[in-house]
């Protein structure tokens, strides 16, 4: 059984130590590859210096482009599962292996992790609440399926979805969308309780400025998915 | 139209032929993207010589002015090529998107290659 963490790493520096430790204390059985975007930073360099397995990319290509290219090795090297983790330390690696056992033991084909089942550990800004409870209704309108967290970039994917996503996935804020073009294909997805943690460091790639953008964005790319 | 009008709109449209003509021979436009500008240019020099035909045109969909009719003209003709442009765009961004990834990967491939005939 090979398991593989995607890690999309853009300005991340220090914080990816702290990623990659949490991942090799908590998640030992899992290999990991971190997608460099094309950082600014050190992030390159810090990742050669502590041999950590990396992809770099040669240009920026948005949150959506990097972890793609991780599907995409994941496809290239016949991992059975791949599960996709924040470079920034909001997601625990704790968690990771409660997933794989309920995605093998359920056969389901992707499993989310949600911040809102037990509604433990950071919760995110009561606005960023109310925009992701409107994709939760968006999507139970016209899916059926109860999400409650849509936006969780804490996905772990089978082998059928790792080739799903290697061949087609968004560029920017993928997260909802690709979630509705999972469920609208007839796989299964499941939903586990998770605790996340505030970003330690870094900025969300979601200003206030881009917010409006943003609910317009993604609710038109979930529309148009259900019509594809 | 005054005869005026019609003078300054050859001149100008034909230094924008030549223009056009000096970008394609340096290789800074691409034939097929030069020739929309040209039939625009072309079509320009049409009406400009045959300001009867705008006239005519004007008079049957019904716009007051033969002016309006020709920057009726003009721009859905920028529009029409604009969007070209957008789709244009959008496929070009797929392909780098395409490209950037494939050799992250290959890169990747390559050095932990290296690593392990070092190990070797």
């Amino acid at each position: 059984m090979k398991k593989l963490i995607i890690i999309p790493a853009y300005n991340e520096g220090e914080n990816l130590k702290n990623t990659i430790k949490n991942i090799q204390t908590y998640a030992p059985s899992f290999d990991y590859v971190i997608v460099n975007d094309c950082s600014k930073d050190n992030t390159r360099e810090l990742c050669k210096t502590e041999k950590f397995h990396v992809i770099n990319l040669p240009v920026n290509l948005g949150i959506g482009g990097a972890v793609q290219t991780g599907y995409q090795y994941a496809m290239e090297n016949d991992y059975d599962l791949a599960v996709q983790v924040d470079g920034d330390g909001q997601h625990d690696a704790r968690f990771l292996n409660t997933m794989a056992d309920y995605l093998l033991e359920n056969k389901v084909n992707m499993v989310i992790g949600s911040r809102f089942i037990e509604k433990k550990g950071f919760q995110s800004s009561g606005i960023r609440r109310l925009g992701i409870r409107f994709f939760t209704g968006l999507i139970r309108c016209l899916t059926g399926k109860k999400i409650t967290d849509p936006t969780s970039g804490l996905r772990m994917a089978d082998s059928e979805i790792i080739k799903m996503f290697a061949q087609n996935y968004p560029k920017d804020y993928p997260e909802p969308e690709t979630v509705v073009s999972v469920i609208r294909k007839g796989k299964r997805v499941e939903e586990l309780p998770v605790e996340m943690h505030e970003r330690q460091g870094g900025v969300s790639s979601i200003s206030p400025k881009k917010s409006i953008y943003y609910m317009i964005k993604v609710s038109l790319a979930i529309i148009i998915e259900c019509l594809r | 139209m005054n005869i005026k009008t019609q003078i300054v709109v050859a001149v100008i449209v034909i230094l924008a032929f030549f223009y056009l003509g000096a970008m394609v021979r340096k290789n800074k436009i691409e034939i097929k993207y030069a020739l929309p500008w040209g039939f625009m240019g072309c079509v320009i020099l049409i009406l400009d010589f045959f300001p009867g035909i705008i006239e005519e045109m004007a008079k049957i969909s019904g716009v007051g002015v033969p002016i309006n009719f020709i920057f009726f003209l003009g721009f859905c003709f920028l529009l029409a090529l604009t969007f070209t442009l957008s789709v244009l765009v959008s496929d070009l961004s797929q392909k780098t998107k395409t490209l950037t990834q494939k050799i992250g990967i290959l890169e990747e491939k390559l050095e932990s290659k290296e690593k392990t005939e070092k190990h070797d």
